[in-house]
């Protein structure tokens, strides 16, 4: 089930320097009033904030798990089986 | 009906990334995050039972997260809610960073959300969560993680749009002013 306002999937590239974040600011500046309230932003605006939020948070869910949750795990489901 | 113990332990194992990114970003502490996410597991675990095979797990293990991080963890952290101070100024890039927006600088407009503002944020825009979910998981109504996400959406922008303020001249001393939002 998708957020039914969500904004649209925007180009695939992670990284938006340069000319893209000029524009992104462009358009921010167009639609976001002094306040950054409640304002409806633009969806090229809200499809580049959206492709930084995943970027930032797909490199911490890509990082190593920690061992220590899965020896935690195991250790749970052998207490489990000896019961 | 009680999900099979080695089932449930393959379940958990593949949510881990997911559960860990999301507690990073709410406590924006590895050590705090990596604590919250075995109290997690240790709490599903013991929970199992409540748990119906076949429904959402992931929102159902976000759901223990997020009480547990609100209703204990965050204690043991300082909010960092400063729109006004040191997270907002960082922002404010150099001129010759003009037009340069990454990530370090992502992750600081981040900081600045309110923590309902980036919860909202990040379930429903970097987890993928429907705005039905997000509010079961936060708990509250489905118009408030909407609202929330629309004035995250909007405060980062703002943020973001800051290092245009070069553009019309402004000075190092009257920079920080303009970026924390004071008139």
């Amino acid at each position: 089930m998708q957020p039914d306002q969500d904004p649209p999937d925007g180009p695939p590239e992670a990284e938006t320097h340069g000319k893209d974040t000029a524009e992104m600011h462009a358009h921010a500046k167009q639609t976001v009033d002094a306040a950054g309230s409640d304002v409806k932003l633009d969806a090229y605006t809200q499809s580049l904030i959206g492709q930084k939020l995943k970027a930032t948070y797909q490199a911490i869910v890509q990082e190593p798990v920690p061992e220590v949750f899965l020896k935690l795990l195991d250790e749970l489901e052998r207490k489990e089986r000896e019961k | 009906v009680t999900q099979a113990a080695p089932e449930f332990r393959d379940a958990l194992v593949a949510t881990i990334p997911n559960l860990r990114a999301f507690a990073i970003s709410l406590t924006r502490d590895h050590h705090l995050a990596n604590d919250l996410v075995q109290e997690t597991l240790l709490k599903a675990w013991s929970s199992r039972s409540k748990f119906e095979p076949g429904t959402n797990l992931k929102a159902w293990l976000f759901t223990i997260l997020r009480n547990a991080y609100f209703s204990d963890f965050r204690k043991k952290r300082r909010e960092v809610q400063d729109v006004d101070g040191e997270a907002a100024a960082r922002l404010v890039t150099l001129p010759e960073q003009h037009g340069h927006l990454d990530l370090a600088d992502f992750r600081r407009a981040l900081d600045v959300l309110t923590s309902d503002q980036r919860e909202a944020l990040l379930l429903v825009g970097a987890e993928g969560f429907s705005y039905e979910e997000a509010a079961e998981i936060a708990g509250c109504a489905v118009g408030t993680v909407k609202s929330r996400v629309n004035r995250a959406r909007s405060k980062l922008a703002e943020l973001l749009s800051i290092t245009t303020v070069n553009d019309f001249g402004a000075d190092s001393a009257s920079t920080p002013a303009i970026a924390s939002g004071a008139s």
